[in-house]
């Protein structure tokens, strides 16, 4: 699967997914915003590269039916 | 004999002549300490048992909840919090064994910081240089022990959070494997990566702290069912035996002289000549990054929309755009990191122990905002823990020892295998045996001035 970095818009992404969470973004915020999410989709472009196999899977985060326990504030 | 109460009067007097040039506690407990001192005298007196840290003082970065403060996370928002209502587990376990907190310690807002500057609390500044930083997020726990005003501190490492200040402060750190020690009653920054973990200016201080505080907690998921395995028994049996290499590739450190000297000593008194490529740490590098924006981001959401002025600028803008993180990069990143720890464990079924360096330099100065990498330059946030990242996404244990390469400070990782903390204990006490790596004092101890 690939990430093609020319695909992705950082300023289209933003103005999209800002105005679905209710995030407001100010001008004095946005350019390191989108600085921000280049660095991010250049990861996402790397881990896409990682060779994977169908078959594996990834456990973590882990959910265990059942457990609970209060702890305090954590 | 010293009593606990001097002893805590004594620290209390030089944290007070100091923090305000250093700048790593937040909040002291001085109240607590001396009530809590008086009652190991007392007990010392009457003959009756004393725990094995009796009169030890120790600090906690201010994200671990300490009864009656607000959990402050380096933030502002959290001060609105209400005050903690009983003490981190950890905090306790170090109580039980009659170790004396003393205060909470400065850090980098919610954790997300490789630095130690702080918008609301100011910097925290590194004890062998006023004018550098002290490295983060951990920030008051490298500085407090380097610069003597506890032998004990606690952090966390999400991204190399105990390691880059252990580096930088020249002290050493241990961050366990992930899921060794609970996080019961701390602020989370990333569930997926989050560790805790002691720094000292001793190896064995560091040691026997890191064994009272094992053993799980049932309010951490993550923490493994593991039964308490002590490394003091083992500390000084040496590196004979050791299967010890050097990262290359990737952990290379040519162009970074300060951490090619560094990584070169420790590999002479280690005996280790042979060098191995980790393949894949740049897409495990790239995995921590996309787990920490996303997850930290999502946890912060409402915080983000409700309060975003009150964050730290130098955070809130990398939490913005984690928030807006599409699922399928996490997801890919988490199963990236399941790919890399494959990778690892088959190198481990042929070396013990990995050399390799904690940070690409010594600390760079309070303000900087760019690092020179391999002859490039690129932005310093992001690029402090290029050489921690891949190996707290994978959970791996890491002891880190300094090095006075030059004038400042260098650590070095000494990474093992899961749930082997003992090989990198022993090898960090046997390069401390050599004097290869010390804690060296501040200057201001030499001199008796700033």
């Amino acid at each position: 699967m690939s990430n093609d970095q020319s695909a992705f818009d950082a300023a289209r992404h933003c103005d999209a997914m800002s105005a679905t969470l209710g995030l407001t973004i100010t001008q004095e915020q946005r350019p390191a915003v989108l600085q921000f999410l280049a660095i991010a989709q250049r990861m996402a472009e790397t881990v896409f590269g990682a060779p994977l196999d169908d078959a594996s899977f990834e456990p973590a985060p882990v959910f265990r039916a059942g457990s609970h326990v209060d702890g305090g504030s954590a | 004999m010293t009593s606990a109460q001097e002893v805590v009067c004594g620290f209390l007097e030089r944290i007070s002549a100091l923090n305000p040039a250093v700048n790593a506690f937040t909040d002291i407990t001085a109240e607590r300490a001396l009530a809590q001192a008086a009652e190991i005298d007392a007990r010392r007196v009457a003959g009756k048992a004393i725990g094995p840290l009796a009169g030890v003082p120790f600090a906690a970065k201010n994200l671990f909840d300490i009864t009656g403060l607000p959990t402050r996370a380096g933030s502002k928002i959290n001060r609105d919090a209400p005050p903690a209502s009983r003490d981190a587990v950890l905090i306790e376990r170090l109580t039980q064994a009659d170790a004396i907190l003393l205060g909470g310690l400065n850090m980098g807002e919610y954790a997300y910081d490789f630095t130690g500057e702080n918008a609301h609390d100011g910097p925290c500044r590194n004890p062998h240089d006023l004018t550098r930083m002290a490295g983060g997020s951990s920030s008051g726990s490298g500085a407090a022990t380097a610069a003597g005003l506890a032998p004990l501190s606690l952090g966390s490492d999400t991204n190399g959070s105990i390691r880059v200040p252990s580096s930088f402060c020249g002290v050493f750190g241990l961050k366990p494997t992930y899921g060794r020690l609970p996080r019961t009653r701390s602020f989370p920054f990333c569930d997926s990566l989050d560790h805790l973990g002691p720094f000292a200016r001793d190896v064995t201080d560091l040691a026997m702290a890191y064994d009272l505080m094992q053993g799980p907690d049932p309010h951490d998921p993550a923490c493994a069912l593991r039964p308490i395995e002590p490394t003091l028994p083992s500390l000084k049996t040496g590196v004979s035996g050791l299967r010890i290499a050097v990262a290359g590739g990737y952990f290379s450190t040519t162009g970074m002289p300060e951490a090619d000297t560094a990584v070169a000593v420790v590999a002479r008194a280690l005996g280790a000549t042979q060098v191995v490529d980790i393949a894949g740490a740049d897409i495990a590098r790239a995995a921590a990054f996309l787990i920490t924006n996303g997850e930290s981001s999502a946890f912060h959401l409402e915080r983000l929309r409700q309060r975003t002025d009150d964050f730290d600028p130098e955070t809130r803008d990398r939490f913005l755009a984690g928030a807006m993180q599409p699922t399928a990069w996490y997801l890919q990143a988490q199963r990236a990191r399941r790919w890399f720890q494959d990778q690892m464990m088959r190198l481990f079924e042929t070396v013990d122990l990995i050399i390799a360096p904690a940070t690409p330099c010594t600390a760079p100065e309070l303000g900087q905002k760019s690092l020179v990498l391999r002859g490039e330059t690129v932005p310093l946030r992001p690029n402090i823990g290029v050489f921690t990242q891949p190996i707290s996404c994978i959970g791996l244990p890491v002891a880190t020892v300094p090095v006075f390469a030059s004038e400042l400070p260098i650590g070095v990782q000494l990474i093992g295998a899961p749930w082997r903390e003992h090989l990198c204990l022993r090898a960090a006490y046997a390069l401390a045996e050599t004097e290869v790596s010390i804690a060296k004092p501040p200057g201001f101890d030499h001199h008796g001035t700033f």
